[in-house]
C-alpha cells in the first residue's frame, strides 16, 4: 500500500527536489505505520491508515508544486547568470583568434557582419542587466516563503525573456563569427579562423545558447505547474 | 478541520511547534495534533509543503538524521526562524485581543 502511494507521488511531482519528497514521505509512512502496529493493527491495516492519514498523493503533489516552481526558477536564475558570464571567455576567445580586419576602419566592414555585431553586443549587454536582476529577484523569492505562488509568473516570464534574448545573441553572435571568417578567407587575410577554431567558437556559443534556452524551459513548465501558495 | 481554514497560520504554528526541540515531520504533526487537542487533525502530507517553505525561505533549516535505525529527516528553527516566530507571537496576541474586545 505504502509502495503504491509512494509510487503515484513520484509520478505526480514535477520538478527537482523530488528524491527528498519522497523519501521524507516515505520515513513519514513507516514511521506511522510501525506505530499503529505497535497500537494492534494488522501490518496492512496500519499502511492502510497512515496512507489515509497522509491524504491523497494528487494534494500532497499539489501542495509541493509552488515549493518545486521556486526551486526550479532559482535554478533558471542561476543558470542565465553564468551563460551570461560565459560570454566574457567567448569574446576573449573570438577577440584571441581573430586577426587584424582587413578593411582601415569599422565603417568599411560589410554591413551584413556590422549589424550582427552590434546587435549580439546590445542583446548580450541587455541579457546581462536582465540576468543580474533576475538573479537578485529569484534570491528575494526564496527568501520571502509566501510569496511562492503570486510571484512565479512574472519571474518565470523574466526568465524567459532573458534566455530568449541571450539565445538569440549566441546565435547571431555564432553566425557573425562564421561569416566574418568567410569574408577573411575570401580576402586571404593570413592568420585567419582554421575551422577547427570556427568550431571551438560556434560550440561555445551554442553550450551558452542551449543553456539558455534550457533555463527557459525550465521556466515555462515551473509556470504551467498547478501552484498552491 | 480543513487545512484551508490553518490558511495563513500553519507556519506559525509548524515554527511554534519546531521552537520546542528540532523534530521530523511525523513528530511535528503529532505534537500539532495533541497541543490543539485534536483541533488541528490536518492531512498529515499538508505539513510537508509548508515545512519546505518554510527552510526555502530560511526559517528552518533540516537534515537528515538515523536514529533507532530509522531515517528521519530533522526541523531546527534558525535565527531568522525564531524572529519570525517572536513577530508572529505579538501579531497573534495585537489580533486576537482585537477580536476578543469587539466580540466580547
Amino acid at each position: 500500500v505504502i509502495e503504491r502511494y509512494l509510487d503515484d507521488l513520484r509520478r505526480l511531482l514535477r520538478g527537482p527536489g523530488r528524491r527528498r519528497i519522497v523519501a521524507e514521505v516515505e520515513a513519514h509512512l513507516r514511521e506511522a505505520a510501525a506505530r499503529l502496529e505497535d497500537a494492534g493493527m494488522t501490518p496492512r491495516e496500519a499502511d492502510c491508515e497512515a496512507v489515509a492519514a497522509f491524504g491523497p498523493p494528487e494534494d500532497v503533489a499539489a501542495g509541493f508544486a509552488s515549493e518545486q516552481a521556486a526551486r526550479t526558477l532559482g535554478w533558471a536564475s542561476r543558470i542565465l547568470l553564468a551563460a551570461v558570464v560565459g560570454f566574457v571567455p567567448l569574446y576573449g576567445l573570438v577577440e584571441n583568434l581573430a586577426p587584424p580586419a582587413p578593411w582601415a576602419s569599422a565603417a568599411d566592414a560589410p554591413d551584413h557582419l556590422t549589424w550582427k555585431l552590434a546587435v549580439t553586443n546590445v542583446l548580450v549587454i541587455a541579457a546581462g542587466l536582465l540576468a543580474v536582476g533576475v538573479f537578485v529577484a529569484a534570491r528575494g523569492y526564496r527568501r520571502e516563503p509566501g510569496a511562492a505562488g503570486r510571484r512565479a509568473r512574472p519571474l518565470s516570464a523574466a526568465i524567459v525573456l532573458t534566455g530568449t534574448v541571450l539565445a538569440v545573441a549566441a546565435a547571431l553572435g555564432a553566425v557573425e563569427t562564421v561569416q566574418r571568417a568567410a569574408v577573411y578567407r575570401e580576402l586571404a587575410v593570413p592568420g585567419t579562423f582554421t575551422t577547427l577554431e570556427l568550431a571551438a567558437v560556434v560550440a561555445s556559443a551554442s553550450v551558452l545558447g542551449l543553456a539558455a534556452l534550457g533555463a527557459v524551459g525550465w521556466s515555462l513548465r515551473a509556470a504551467v505547474v498547478p501552484t498552491r501558495a | 478541520m480543513r487545512p484551508e481554514a490553518l490558511k495563513g497560520h500553519l507556519d506559525s504554528l509548524l515554527l511554534a511547534v519546531i521552537a520546542e526541540r528540532p523534530a521530523h515531520g511525523y513528530e511535528i504533526a503529532n505534537e500539532l495534533r495533541r497541543r490543539s487537542d485534536g483541533v488541528f487533525d490536518l492531512p498529515e502530507g499538508t505539513i510537508y509543503p509548508a515545512l519546505h517553505r518554510l527552510e526555502r525561505g530560511g526559517w528552518l533549516s533540516s537534515r537528515w538524521s538515523t536514529s533507532s535505525g530509522r531515517r528521519r529527516r530533522v526541523y531546527r528553527l534558525t535565527r531568522r526562524g525564531r524572529t519570525a516566530l517572536a513577530r508572529s507571537r505579538s501579531d497573534w496576541k495585537a489580533f486576537s485581543g482585537a477580536i476578543d474586545a469587539v466580540l466580547t
